[in-house]
């Protein structure tokens, strides 16, 4: 086994424990003030907890924990079986790939989701008296580092193990003679 | 070449109904109740509905930029595998990842449809109203155009080297004569 096949699993390994990380932490906290009122809203992959009924529409909406943690587990499980050799580890190479693409594909979307909904709703309440504000919690740069350390490993895993030595190699054959075909195993 | 040329052409078909996803509307939302009917029109970057003053439905995530990004990636690495060996070699594992990032971005938009069904469907059950969804061509142009670049994705891993013509005719106790190389 390669030090890259190796380099490459940790590298998914750590991508899925980052994934992990993030999807137990908070991913962003919305405040919307408005004269004496203050309502705070913190979000994780899972819900919204909020101090009090927000004029916002509920951050019910971000239900992506389950899809994003399948698909780290998944991506997790493949590279490891590239760690085998033979059929299973050809097999799981390209199932690592698809599995990292498709945990970036959510991560990113997931992230586009937030910013977008910072914009939404400060468009929201521009002609109100309320006031917002959204802060990027750990979770939020967790799951980016995970989704970027899978892809790699995941490019990294791509190289296929090496062919065992043929043996009895003919180390004696000179380089101006012909090298005599090796009889094959019955 | 062939396989390869059908490999980008079914990415690249991919990538065609992805993009015309992204000029079509994807969801329709129909709200009935107190007298009153509206809809909802939802595509890849905005909501539409023709309820004058009502907010926003939900805030989730648009998915048009990174349904755009992923696409993109997957047909430029799905042309690039018709490059030299060595282009190819690396824009093979591109589209696998750009076609896998599209997979996710249309599984996250399924998963956010359908928690938006399950809270609608909640609202309707302790309300006078009710609720209809109805996914549009763009929802299934999206989900065609998401199959297509993932099987044309894992086509194009075949590798780029052709292989060797098999030996066939040298007998066991023979010497191997060189072979040809069977060109693209």
């Amino acid at each position: 086994m390669t030090d890259r096949r190796r380099t490459a699993a940790l590298l998914v390994v750590l991508g899925g424990a980052l994934a992990g990380a993030g999807a137990t932490r908070d991913v962003f906290v919305e405040t919307e003030v408005s004269q004496q009122i203050v309502i705070t809203s913190t979000t994780s992959l899972w819900g919204t907890r909020s101090s009090a009924p927000s004029p916002l529409p509920d951050g019910g909406v971000f239900s992506e924990g389950l899809p994003i943690v399948v698909a780290a587990v998944l991506m997790v499980v493949a590279v490891v079986c590239t760690l085998r050799e033979g059929r299973t580890a050809a097999v799981a190479r390209p199932a690592v790939l698809v599995a990292a693409g498709v945990f970036a594909g959510l991560v990113l979307t997931f992230a586009v989701g937030v910013l977008r909904r910072a914009e939404l709703a400060n468009a929201l309440i521009a002609s109100s008296p309320w006031h917002y504000e959204q802060h990027l919690l750990p979770g939020f740069p967790l799951l980016v580092a995970a989704a970027v350390a899978g892809l790699a490993g995941a490019v990294l895993a791509q190289r296929p193990a090496p062919e065992p030595e043929p043996l009895g190699a003919d180390d004696d054959t000179p380089p101006f003679g012909i090298a005599v075909g090796q009889q094959e195993a019955r | 070449m062939t396989d390869r040329r059908i490999a980008a052409g079914v990415v690249v078909l991919g990538g065609v109904l992805t993009g015309a996803a992204c000029f079509l509307d994807v969801l329709g939302h129909r709200f009935v109740g107190e007298g009153r009917t509206f809809t909802q029109v939802v595509s890849l970057w905005e909501r539409r509905t023709d309820a004058p003053g009502y907010p926003v439905f939900d805030i989730a995530a648009d998915p048009g930029w990174p349904v755009v990004a992923a696409a993109a990636v997957m047909v430029v690495a799905a042309l690039g595998t018709l490059a030299g060996a060595k282009v190819a070699g690396a824009a093979r594992l591109a589209t696998l990842a750009g076609a896998g990032a599209l997979a996710g971005v249309l599984l996250l938009f399924v998963v956010e449809t359908l928690h938006q069904l399950q809270v609608a469907n909640a609202f309707e059950a302790s309300s006078d109203y009710r609720y209809a969804q109805t996914a549009l061509p763009g929802f299934y142009l999206l989900v065609a155009g998401t199959l297509a670049g993932l099987a044309g994705a894992v086509l194009a891993q075949r590798p780029h080297a052709a292989e060797p013509v098999a030996d066939d005719a040298t007998p066991p106790f023979g010497i191997a004569l060189p072979v040809e190389r069977r060109g693209d």
